[in-house]
């Protein structure tokens, strides 16, 4: 309820209000995906207004795609996007780091992997775009000197390991895309239940000796994200 | 030399122990730890290292043999082609050319040919207005026998009325296409779909809708294929 404002000195007629206020807690991430709001009735009470208005209100939000209406069990807010990604961003190395580099992005973890040689590392960062998870990246690299490695969200973790590679120099990507279910562990980070489908997309990234650098296993939610290509001969 | 592997066996869940065994091994192939040509562990030591009955094992064993994921060979269970790494997502090869170019031998089997109301198909409305009725064709690819891709393919009859006599749709469509759109994304198995590439009902696995384009861009067929597990799409980056 504390989403949904009504002024009534205001001459915006008050169906208006309610849906500006819907839209803008929305975008402002502060009404999430699934949240159930208020009946019509409750609206209509709290506000003294008639039961004409918020019915309104709720009509054409649906019908403009941010709530889902079903019968008996509430209005609820349908806001998570859904993203077409173009296959190439993992076909170059370029692509891959202007796609991984901008998002907003939360380090989990940075851990140094025990007993290994060459000395390997660990990143797990969780991806967001519009306040919901992305996808979820799991970075093995290798060959890095730990000291050079300074991780922090606002830069490309492809960019960091350009710098921190000893005298490598990356060059080309080997990419798979499979399919599997969430981990409970996933299914929590990327706000899914677990066993929901989703993509595997495992990137190989070599360097002019074909040597192995860096894998980067990224999970992504299939019911939010699909993978495009358009083929001409 | 063939890996010693500990399996997750649980008694309590209502999967026969036999099933688990199958499961586990296909999954241990699903994330290489063995790969084409390994031999799987001997039964008796897999028993003994899992506290299984070796009966079990055997079965599980005699089970993946018919289903064609190994071959038994005089020095051991050998594991068959298994992973599929499909390079071809960037061109219109076919699906047989596929299979036959990542090393299978391939079949196909048509399960099903009807005329279909477009007012079942909601998914295909941005692509035929209602009126349009539809040849549905199923079919399922196999490799080495082995069920593969699950294909499901829809022509427009108004804009194609020949296509019901003619005897080779896929080479009809095939010289016609000159451009498609794929769409790729990951859903859980339908009932269909389980049944025909020996599934669990729990899987989730990769859908590709393929529309296929003439020279005029007017839309020759829409398809969707569901992939074995097993399938994953490979892309190389040019150097």
């Amino acid at each position: 309820m504390k989403n949904i404002i009504i002024d009534k000195r205001l001459k915006t007629p008050y169906y208006k209000q309610i849906k500006q206020s819907i839209i803008s807690a929305i975008e402002q991430g502060h009404l999430k995906d699934g949240h159930r709001l208020p009946t019509e009735r409750e609206l209509s009470q709290f506000f003294e207004v008639s039961m004409i208005i918020p019915k309104k209100a709720y009509d054409d939000l649906a019908k403009e795609g941010y709530l889902i209406r079903i019968q008996g069990k509430g209005t609820f807010v349908h806001a998570r996007p859904k993203h077409n990604l173009p296959l190439n961003v993992f076909q170059s190395l370029e692509a891959l780091e202007s796609f991984v580099a901008p998002l907003n992005r939360r380090i989990l973890l940075v851990s140094k992997i025990k007993e290994s040689t060459p000395e390997a590392f660990k990143v797990k960062a969780l991806a967001f775009a519009k306040h919901y998870p992305f996808y979820l990246l799991s970075m093995t690299m290798m060959h890095l000197e730990f000291d050079k490695l300074s991780i922090d969200a606002s830069r490309s973790l492809i960019q960091t390991m350009r710098e921190a590679t000893v005298d490598c120099n990356l060059t080309h990507t080997r990419t798979l895309i499979r399919s599997g279910t969430a981990s409970s562990e996933e299914a929590n980070l990327l706000e899914i239940t677990p066993h929901d489908p989703v993509q595997r997309v495992e990137v190989r990234i070599y360097d002019d000796c074909e040597q192995l650098i860096a894998i980067a296993d990224l999970t992504f939610p299939a019911a939010h994200v699909t993978f495009e290509v358009s083929i001409h001969e | 030399m063939s890996k010693l592997i500990t399996l997750a066996i649980d008694r309590r869940r209502n999967e026969s122990v036999m099933d688990q065994i199958r499961q586990a091994i296909k999954e241990r192939m699903l994330d290489k730890t063995f790969i084409q040509n390994d031999y799987l562990p001997d039964t008796h030591e897999l028993a003994l290292a899992n506290q299984l009955d070796e009966h079990e094992v055997i079965k599980a064993y005699q089970l993946l043999i018919k289903e064609g994921y190994i071959i038994k060979e005089a020095k051991g269970h050998k594991v068959a082609r298994f992973n599929i790494e499909e390079k071809a997502i960037n061109s219109l090869q076919s699906v047989t050319e596929m299979l036959k170019n990542e090393g299978f031998t391939p079949s196909t089997n048509v399960l099903e040919k009807a005329q279909v109301d477009l007012h079942h198909h909601p998914e295909l409305k941005e692509f035929y207005d209602s009126t349009h009725p539809l040849l549905y064709i199923k079919t399922l690819y196999c490799g080495d026998e082995r069920p593969l891709l699950y294909l499901e393919t829809y022509v427009s009859l108004k804009d194609y009325p020949q296509i019901v006599e003619s005897a080779d749709l896929k080479a009809f469509i095939h010289q016609q296409r000159i451009s498609a759109h794929r769409r790729i994304d990951v859903v859980k198995v339908t009932p269909d779909v389980a049944k025909a590439l020996h599934l669990e009902m729990a899987d989730a696995v990769m859908r590709v809708r393929n529309v296929y384009f003439g020279q005029f861009k007017q839309v020759l067929t829409v398809s969707f294929v569901h992939a074995a597990p097993n399938y994953s799409l490979l892309l190389d980056s040019q150097h």
